[in-house]
């Protein structure tokens, strides 16, 4: 099996055994839980749409490995134009989905270990690549959905890792045997997390010498003995556990993080990528962060979703004609596109390592994933000024269901000829749900901390950027080096 | 008469300006008869590259380029329609420049 359709998927999921917790109880179904259910189904259109013949240039790629066609989201770059038609991708499926769908955390975690596994051989003598390259094979031949696991709790932040009151804060190697590693500690955060078949563990920031047993890299299955998930909660979650569809917004899709805790799990030594080599830990750190924020591409998908959606409303209420809603449009599509641009420069501008992977062009992927961090909440909020208070003050569902209260519903909430007052209150729904509810975590919160923080970035651009050169410039033209009797060229 | 071979590429569709798979119906329709579509017998025709903007981003890898008409727009797929039903394919020439 190369690719799986999205029914194979759905089936793969139900052969695992994950361990699950949700408002305290464990799961025993997970993929059919009715709030996990809609992030299932998110992955799964990375399976759909590969199997489609007008999606498929950009969802597959060429396995560099076998030669067989692959789902990109297997894939390890091997050429500008691969990075940008990931970058495309993530804008076709966030505007399929209207959400995260969870796969890129996986594929960036494999391309940034394909680079860091192949320099640490060549540095060290170690025999992670070709480890590395056995199992993504068996990833890429499986078609595999791989969490990518970096963010640690991390405890008191201005102690490193050795030196936390509690050991764990940090996930570590506790045992190392013959055979394998046995490791302990918890990831945060982790997006489609209980959709996985595989978990890929990294380092979550550069360690020292004293922290060693915290620079560990590995990949599990997801129902490795050991491993418990705790869902996250979402604002407006318990609504999916309604009977009615309407007041989710987007009916079908959504997405899910967990914290997912290793408790003295163990790793076969064929599944270890890094394991004390601490100079190695921040690279790793920089190349997965690179490529997870060129892949904040998905919240350009997501932005068309609600430009759309604004635009239905303003036609809905009969608003569309008027200057400022007009103007406010143009708004929420520059700042959507110049988010495009940001994900597309960065693929464009990247460059092949010396293993062959191709990776971003750093300083552009951090100002890129800067933008997102911003730019979706000012989308956001113009949206909600378009769609009006209604799309907080509305009546629920069952309010428009029923037979009493209903048809006053039906009556005061219409507004122009041929628009059913149902359609109106699906796309305030779905506002609401991209700006405040569910989706908004994706939308807006996983923009701001997803890939790291704000200020990571800044102090990438603060490192990538050359200002010795910026500072040449400047002072070549106002003849500063002349004055001082320095050559100019 | 032997039926002209056609086979469909598409681009990736991550911004398209226009419905493709609509368009792709439409040139089948208005080619009823003349032509088949990916009817995977032998070496096509001509390959239509069905792009949904003027970007034109399709990987056009391993495709015989003589072959291959690029289509950015509906306007393209007219021009196209044109040129096989009247049997003068210098009507898309512009449509087969790659360069």
């Amino acid at each position: 099996m190369t690719m799986m359709t999205a029914a194979q998927y759905e089936e793969s999921l139900r052969k695992l055994d994950l361990v699950v917790y949700m408002f305290g109880e464990r799961i025993e179904n997970v993929v059919d839980n009715p709030i996990i259910r809609p992030s299932m189904n998110a992955v799964a259109m990375t399976y759909e749409l590969a199997h489609k013949p007008e999606y498929l240039d950009l969802m597959t790629a060429t396995s560099h490995l076998t030669g067989e066609r692959i789902n990109r989201f297997t894939h390890i770059h091997q050429c500008r134009e691969d990075l940008v038609k990931k970058s495309k991708m993530g804008r076709l499926l966030g505007r399929k989905t209207g959400c995260c769908f969870q796969r890129c955390v996986g594929m960036d975690a494999l391309n940034a270990l394909s680079i860091v596994t192949y320099d640490m051989d060549q540095a060290l003598g170690t025999e992670y690549n070709p480890r590395f390259l056995a199992y993504l094979e068996t990833v890429q031949r499986g078609d595999l959905v791989c969490d990518g696991a970096m963010t640690d709790p991390k405890g008191d932040r201005s102690l490193p890792p050795h030196k936390q009151p509690d050991p764990d804060m940090f996930l570590r190697v506790v045992e190392k045997t013959a055979e394998g590693i046995v490791v302990r500690g918890a990831k945060a955060h982790q997006t489609g997390a209980v959709n996985s078949h595989e978990i890929i563990v990294m380092p979550t920031l550069t360690m020292r010498e004293a922290d060693g047993d915290y620079a560990v890299s590995f990949a599990l299955p997801a129902d490795a003995k050991g491993i418990t998930y705790i869902m996250g909660r979402q604002s407006c979650d318990t609504r999916k556990m309604e009977s009615g569809k309407l007041d989710q917004g987007n009916i079908r899709f959504g997405g899910h993080e967990a914290l997912v805790v290793f408790d003295d799990v163990f790793v076969p030594w064929d599944r270890v990528f890094m394991c004390g080599e601490t100079d190695f830990s921040g690279v790793l750190v920089e190349k997965f962060a690179s490529y997870h924020r060129q892949s904040y591409a998905c919240k350009v998908g997501v932005g068309d979703v609600l430009i759309g959606a604004a635009q239905t409303a303003a036609e809905f209420n009969g608003a569309e004609r008027a200057s400022h809603i007009r103007d406010k449009i143009i708004e929420m599509n520059q700042l959507n596109e110049t988010l495009y641009c940001g994900c597309i420069a960065c693929a464009a501008e990247g460059a092949a390592e010396p293993s062959g992977t191709y990776c971003v062009q750093t300083l552009l992927a951090n100002v890129h994933k800067q933008n997102v961090t911003r730019f979706p909440y000012e989308i956001s909020r113009l949206a909600q000024d378009i769609a009006g208070g209604l799309m907080v003050t509305l009546p629920s569902e069952a309010d428009y269901r029923s037979e009493t209260v209903g048809p006053l519903i039906e009556k005061y909430f219409r507004t122009r000829e041929g628009v059913s007052t149902e359609a109106r209150m699906r796309i305030l729904r779905l506002i609401e749900n991209l700006t405040l509810g569910t989706a908004a975590v994706g939308y807006l919160t996983e923009s701001m901390h997803g890939a790291g923080s704000p200020q990571a970035q800044r102090i990438m651009i603060a490192r990538q950027v050359n200002m010795d050169e910026k500072k040449r410039a400047a002072q070549h033209l106002c003849g500063i080096e002349e004055a001082d009797g320095k050559n100019q060229d | 008469m032997e039926k002209i071979r056609i086979d469909i590429h598409y681009c990736g569709g991550c911004n398209p300006d226009y419905d493709r798979t609509s368009l792709v119906t439409e040139i089948k329709q208005a080619l009823y008869g003349h032509c088949t579509f990916d009817d995977g017998v032998g070496p096509a025709d001509w390959i239509l590259m069905i792009h949904g903007c003027p970007t034109a981003c399709a990987s056009m890898e391993n495709l015989p380029l003589d072959r291959c008409v690029t289509i950015r727009r509906p306007a393209d797929a007219s021009l196209f329609v044109e040129g096989i039903r009247t049997d003068d394919t210098a009507r898309f020439k512009s449509l087969r420049d790659h360069t």
